[in-house]
């Protein structure tokens, strides 16, 4: 061992040049893909668990392997609309929104070659609603009362509350009734491995890190143009950055700073899809600071977005004030913003008592301005959020220290402590995007993270309430319009930003193919979503 | 070593008695070991901070209402003592039935017989590969102690144990496969079917990289028995009687210093399958290990039990056999 002081600078220098190496973008060889033109080869950051609708696999109406009975259509920056897919037509909506009635289409067949009718719809619904089936993503059918088939093609839903937004809840897959006879877990569903639907594509293989669809050679419009989507899993970032270099592959996704390294690559397209992702925290009831309504809008004025969105998502986001992004159109109110200006935030701060001290920190009647912001270990992009935000508080003199919680150790400090929380996993309706965000029955109608800042106006729920129950589109959109002035008013949370997510697309491809642009996504992403979200629709370019 | 030809015979027998008494002994402990192995698992699991409903519903575990978790947690047994559900999995497992990974969705039994083949042939060659550089290495490294090959040797395996394993992947991926056209993960081009030939070629750098990992251990230990064996009186004397360096290390040296050696390899098996954990992730090698970080975060009790107990024999089995090896090549040795 006396020989070690020698050889240690020696070691020392050859890592660091072999780290240096590995951090440098080398060049990407071009015309390495060896797949055929009709094939799809994504990198994913993880494969699903399950390829069961029922279980929630695909259940926003892109399903490719089992379609809904309605679907999403329209431009990448926009509420995408809802139109029928497996259904023949909008549905017939009952005077009170309780009563949906829903005609199916004729002579369509799942890829086993039974025909598709109502009593597959029921089954379908009727396995999510059953507790016996733990199905994961009951919690989207809580106001379903119940389903029947009236005739071979039309089915009835009836709904316990109102509710328009219920359309949303049609976007979720549709299986076999054969295969839904027995009762049981829906982890122990022969369906979350081999999956029978009527989509254009069907299971090849399913792999321990891929998963191959292929066309469905008896889909209804024909088979479809893309042939094959391979799926390759492959959980590290920068693996995939790597990987995706050496080009092999045709697509992935990456968080947005590794995805930019992307941008000067003529090889590759750097793909922005727009989310209604938002990001933000609660502002704790039982907290002398965060329940003063003055102090609630102080801080909303206090914080710069744009910093935010240029820093820590690496410009793939914008700001956001409330829950509701520019995309849903008219139900946008544009002038609900907050403006970036510390001095008004000083101002109210110090109307509300809440006065700089020697140490350029606030402080009222000796209490120090001072709060904890939990953030759930696992999401690097929330403690980054938290930790500049935390620097940015500090600035306008209020000290916010930034803790991880697991949602065990963060539930029951809920009243007292912020929680960074992400949202927008429903999008497809402002409705669903909101009411549980802002009503008053909430949270102890929901979850811990509905409305966590127990924020109560009569005036709020009755707009919410009247978006949720008129058929009236314009009066909808301006009952909205209501809610978003009212929030920035008297705001209950500081919503900071819109997550876009990155993809990274071979260039070669986009160029190969008409149909790869995004609709606006849903918190869950990957490669079932971006560029690649509906592959059944690809037409090759001539 | 010189013996007549009878007695060799007789020794022979009397060693392989030995060695099947010492494998059944082994595996009469191994046996219960493994089974408290695993109710530790179990234990350890419950008590953790991983969520397994969570971990179940994902994102819309946010949404659910505390009485919605509640029925969830109920109707999937989440609630019920860790031991009550360690009976129910040893009782199932003895007579066969390894249960359903929630994780993967699909029986236990499924998701090793697919993914152990991987790691098997992952760990197999990175070992192989690491024993066979160990040995060069430690005997360049012998042929003149504080040479340059010596040195060169010693300030290698002094940097493979310096960095991350799953920085020395990328940088191997970075190096070797954006520039010289390894495949950099996978095990079969982007879309392509996987082969065997595929397989083989991008077995190439997780198992250099894997094998590279081990290396270190190796070649210390097997460095400092070289260097002791060379000062032994049995090299004096061959030296003595006029043999070379090079095949006093091969008769004499190396047979010697490969006792502890045996050992040493035979511990390293359990921590190869940690060591192969990282690779796999970095290379995105469908095996078990990574499987195993991802079972336990998940709270999937049956695969996690399974992975665990598979694991557990390993390392019992490493040891048994390096010990019967022992017995099998040093005449000295009788009781281990």
């Amino acid at each position: 061992m006396r020989r070690l002081p020698r050889i240690t600078p020696l070691a020392f220098l050859a890592s660091m040049l072999l780290v240096t190496a590995g951090c440098a973008v080398s060049p990407p060889q071009s015309g390495t893909g060896s797949q055929p033109d009709d094939s799809l080869a994504l990198l994913t950051a993880a494969l699903p668990e399950t390829l069961n609708p029922l279980a929630g696999f695909d259940n926003n109406g892109t399903g490719k392997i089992n379609e809904s009975l309605f679907t999403l259509e329209g431009p990448q920056n926009q509420l995408p609309a809802i139109v029928p897919l497996l259904a023949a037509a909008q549905p017939e909506i009952s005077a009170d929104a309780k009563e949906w009635k829903v005609t199916l289409r004729t002579g369509i067949f799942f890829s086993d070659g039974t025909p598709f009718d109502a009593k597959d719809v029921v089954a379908s619904y009727q396995s999510i609603m059953d507790p016996a089936s733990a199905s994961p993503i009951a919690g989207v059918l809580t106001n379903l009362a119940g389903v029947r088939a009236t005739d071979d093609h039309t089915v009835e839903f009836t709904l316990h509350e109102p509710q328009v937004s219920f359309k949303t809840a049609l976007l979720i897959g549709v299986a076999p009734s054969e295969s839904l006879e027995r009762t049981g877990l829906v982890e122990d569903s022969v369906l979350n491995r081999a999956p029978i639907g009527t989509g254009p594509y069907v299971l090849d293989s399913f792999t321990p890190s891929r998963l191959v669809l292929k066309a469905n050679p008896s889909f209804r419009d024909g088979e479809v143009d893309l042939k094959r989507v391979v799926y390759e899993e492959a959980t590290d970032d920068n693996s995939r950055a790597q990987r995706m270099l050496a080009g092999e592959f045709d697509g992935t996704v990456l968080p947005p700073r590794l995805a930019a390294s992307f941008a000067g690559n003529s090889d590759f397209e750097l793909v922005r899809a727009t989310s209604a992702d938002w990001r933000g925290l609660s502002l704790p009831a039982e907290h002398p600071l965060t329940s003063d309504p003055t102090v609630r809008l102080a801080l909303n004025l206090g914080v710069d977005r744009q910093a935010l969105v240029d820093g820590v998502l690496a410009g793939a986001g914008r700001p956001a004030s409330t829950f509701v992004p520019a995309a849903y159109g008219n139900a946008f109110e544009p002038s609900a913003v907050f403006a970036y200006d510390t001095k008004r935030a000083g101002q109210l701060l110090d109307q509300s008592g809440w006065v700089l001290g020697d140490d350029a920190m606030r402080s009222k009647d000796g209490v120090p301005a001072r709060f904890t912001l939990m953030y759930n270990p696992g999401d690097t992009l929330r403690r980054d959020l938290s930790l500049a935000f935390s620097a940015q508080m500090k600035q306008l003199g209020i000290l916010v220290s930034v803790q991880s919680a697991t949602f065990d150790q963060a539930e029951p400090r809920i009243g007292t402590d912020a929680l960074m929380l992400g949202g927008g996993d429903t999008p497809y309706d402002v409705d669903t995007q909101l009411y549980k965000m802002l009503h008053s029955e909430y949270p102890a109608a929901g979850s811990y993270y509905d409305n966590p800042s127990h924020f109560a106006d009569p005036g709020m729920d009755a707009a919410l309430d009247l978006g949720r129950t008129t058929l009236d589109p314009e009066a909808r959109d301006k009952a909205y319009r209501q809610v978003q002035s009212l929030y920035v008013n008297e705001p209950s949370m500081v919503v900071l930003a819109f997550a876009d997510h990155s993809y990274v697309q071979r260039s070669s491809t986009a160029k190969a193919w008409t149909g790869t642009g995004t609709l606006l996504e849903p918190h869950d992403h990957g490669t079932a979503w971006g560029p690649w979200v509906k592959p059944g629709q690809w037409a090759r370019n001539q | 070593m010189i013996l007549a030809a009878g007695t060799t015979k007789h020794i022979r027998r009397g060693r392989g008695r030995e060695i099947i008494s010492l494998l059944s002994r082994r595996f009469m402990v191994a046996i219960p070991a493994t089974m408290a192995v695993t109710a530790g698992v179990f234990w350890l699991a419950s008590i953790a901070p991983f969520n397994p409903l969570a971990a179940y519903l994902g994102s819309a575990y946010e949404q659910a209402t505390p009485a919605q978790r509640e029925a969830l947690a109920q109707e999937l047994g989440l609630n019920d003592t860790w031991y009550s559900v360690w009976f129910r999995w040893i009782g199932d497992a003895l007579s066969g039935d390894w249960g359903t990974s929630r994780l993967f969705a699909q029986p236990v039994a499924t998701v090793l017989s697919e993914r152990l083949g991987y790691t098997v042939l992952l760990t197999g060659a990175g070992l192989i590969l690491a024993i066979a550089l160990s040995i060069l290495l430690a005997l360049g490294a012998g042929l003149r102690p504080g040479g340059i090959l010596d040195t060169l040797c010693l300030s290698v395996v002094h940097i493979a144990q310096a960095i991350p394993p799953f920085v020395l992947g990328l940088v191997a991926i970075a190096v070797f496969a954006l520039s010289l056209g390894l495949p950099a993960g996978g095990i079969a081009a982007g879309g392509a079917e996987p082969t065997g030939a595929s397989v083989a070629l991008h077995l190439v750098l997780p198992a250099c990289v894997l094998a590279i990992t081990l290396l270190p251990w190796l070649v210390m230990n097997l460095r400092a028995s070289v260097l002791q064996e060379l000062a032994s009186d049995a090299v004096l004397a061959a030296r003595g009687r006029g043999f070379g360096r090079r095949q006093i290390l091969l008769s004499q040296v190396l047979p010697v210093a490969s006792l502890p050696f045996i050992t040493v390899v035979g511990t390293r098996l359990g921590e190869l399958v940690t060591g192969a954990l990282l690779i796999e992730v970095v290379f995105s090698w469908p095996g078990l290990a990574s499987a195993t970080v991802d079972s336990a975060i998940a709270g999937d009790f049956p695969l996690l039990a399974a992975v665990t107990a598979l694991t557990c024999l390993m390392v019992f089995a490493g040891s048994a056999l390096a010990d019967a090896c022992y017995l099998a090549v040093d005449p000295r040795v009788h009781d281990v």
